[in-house]
């Protein structure tokens, strides 16, 4: 099992490169506390859905888990998982456990 | 005499068909007719054909014309479990299997006859094309008035290659076209490049009738540089969208050759189509036998030739009045002309937005490692639809490194929402018995 460093180091990999692609200026040098998709963050929903892939198939690739973070539960929660970096790795980890 | 007889016998030293190293003439190939004629049960039934060569399936078909009967090709290509499932939904009561002496026909128990034969005033021919459900969809045509189509077919000395075969409609009517004008079919020893670039070399193939997805595979495999296929005149290509820098790789490689969009559905049969001209995809319907209309960007049919209707399957696509709803959409240019730019069916919807695979699909085989590609949409919470891409590439690139490749090329070339989230990486795409991409 992964610790919580691992995890954040990935999540933010993968949000550094999105924002690469997708010439997300407010992301390039993003941290644990940087908002993703929220009524003020800086992802729309395609690349929402696009950073949920690549953080799959990362985790799946370094730790062999194979885990959905948009999942029923994800979609219906009071506090959305994909709303900032931190809440992100706390969704990881939870399903990666389970 | 019936026509069919009349304008065979006219070509009797003609050479009908070249098939696993034995050639046919055609006073063999209405021998072969009379044999199975002579076979045929005294009462209407449904006849399953299961010989051993394409070209006696082809005399079996032709036996049945003008008979009562009905007419199930079954190709051997076909798995064995496929073949069962036809035979039920079809009801076939007998099966005609072997080849040139051992020709026998089987009677076999089957279930009660479909509630549609009985709309069947002449000899029929039931069809199967892949349906949704997972079960193949059984359609029932009117065997007389499809083979009608080919009366008055000019007389030519063609040698045209046979690669799709003789359940379904796209291979019937090469089939036909090639026998009624006197023509011969080569038919390879296998569905491979290169078992057709030895064909073409062999007997100097002039018409090559091909799927977009099969010409692909031959310019990969280099087929024209290790074969000699400068005899190839024509290719007739069709059954699947043709993407823009596909159809200039086979021009580059077939450089004698006279490229023609052939069109054509299972309902309705072959269409007969003029292209704008030699680069273009949008063609021109130039059919006296069929009408057509657009109407919401699908195309809509309407021919003498339409199928009855299905065996086993909903019929909302065919109209009372005649016309039959293809699902292929496409775009109107100018003076008539139309282009089919996917299947009604393939169409993802991606939070609202409707996207077109084969949009897609062009714009990721510009990327030079790309050697083919399948794009199709996969359920996501987020849009309702994410778009997944499956490549073919021999390139040893990480998944990560082909999906920022892939969104760097498409992000200049495509909306957002057309960009694939989902990249997969094989070193074959599925390519199903009709040798278009499963």
């Amino acid at each position: 099992m992964p610790d919580r460093s691992e995890i954040e180091t990935l999540v933010l990999e993968s949000v550094r490169l999105l924002a690469e692609d997708f010439e997300i200026a407010a992301l390039q040098s993003a941290d644990a506390s940087s908002t993703l998709y929220a009524s003020t963050g800086s992802l729309d929903s395609m690349a929402l859905v696009n950073l949920i892939a690549d953080i799959e198939e990362a985790i799946d690739e370094k730790f062999g888990a194979s885990i959905a973070l948009a999942d029923e539960k994800a979609m219906s929660a009071k506090n959305s998982p994909f709303r900032d970096v931190s809440s992100l790795v706390d969704a990881i980890i939870e399903r990666i456990k389970s | 005499m019936n026509w069919i007889e009349t304008k065979l016998s006219a070509f009797d030293e003609r050479i009908a068909c070249h098939e696993a190293g034995q050639s046919w003439t055609y006073k063999d190939f209405r021998k072969s007719i009379h044999a199975i004629a002579s076979k045929l049960p005294s009462t209407p039934a449904t006849i399953a054909i299961q010989t051993e060569t394409s070209i006696e399936g082809l005399a079996a078909l032709l036996a049945i014309a003008q008979t009562q009967h009905i007419a199930l090709p079954l190709p051997a290509e076909l798995p064995i479990v496929e073949q069962a499932d036809m035979q039920e939904i079809a009801a076939a009561d007998y099966r005609l299997t072997g080849t040139g002496q051992t020709i026998a026909l089987v009677e076999q128990a089957s279930p009660e006859r479909p509630k549609i034969y009985e709309q069947l005033q002449s000899s029929g021919l039931v069809l199967f094309s892949s349906g949704t459900s997972g079960k193949p969809k059984g359609m029932l045509h009117n065997l007389d008035a499809l083979l009608d189509r080919y009366k008055s077919i000019n007389t030519r000395q063609d040698r045209s290659l046979l690669l799709l075969l003789i359940d379904h409609i796209g291979g019937l009517d090469s089939a036909f076209r090639t026998l009624f004008a006197g023509s011969t079919l080569v038919i390879p020893e296998a569905r491979t490049p290169e078992a057709a670039g030895a064909a073409i070399a062999k007997h100097a193939v002039n018409i090559l009738p091909a799927s977009p997805t099969f010409l692909n595979l031959m310019c990969l495999a280099h087929t024209p540089e290790k074969h000699d296929c400068s005899s190839v005149e024509i290719i007739a290509y069709g059954a699947e969208a043709m993407p823009a820098p596909l159809l200039q790789r086979v021009a580059e490689a077939f450089p004698n050759a006279d490229l023609q969009q052939k069109f054509g559905t299972s309902e309705t049969g072959a269409v007969r189509i003029k292209s704008e001209n030699k680069s273009s995809l949008f063609f021109k319907i130039e059919d006296r036998d069929t009408e057509w209309k657009v109407i919401e960007d699908e195309l809509w049919l309407k021919t003498p030739s339409r199928i009855i209707g299905y065996l086993n399957a909903d019929e909302s696509s065919l109209e009372a009045d005649g016309w039959y709803r293809t699902g292929d959409l496409v775009e109107e240019g100018s003076e008539g002309h139309i282009r089919i730019i996917g299947r009604a069916s393939a169409v993802i919807n991606v939070g609202g937005q409707k996207v077109h695979p084969a949009e897609i699909e062009t714009v990721l085989r510009d990327i030079p490692e790309i050697e083919d590609c399948r794009v199709f949409g996969k359920e996501d919470p987020i849009t309702g639809s994410a778009i997944v891409c499956e490549i073919v590439s021999q390139a040893s690139h990480e998944t990560r490194a082909w999906k920022r490749l892939i969104r760097n090329h498409c992000r200049v070339k495509l909306a957002p929402w057309k960009i694939p989230s989902q990249v997969t990486i094989t070193q074959n795409l599925n390519i199903n018995a009709r040798l278009k991409k499963a």
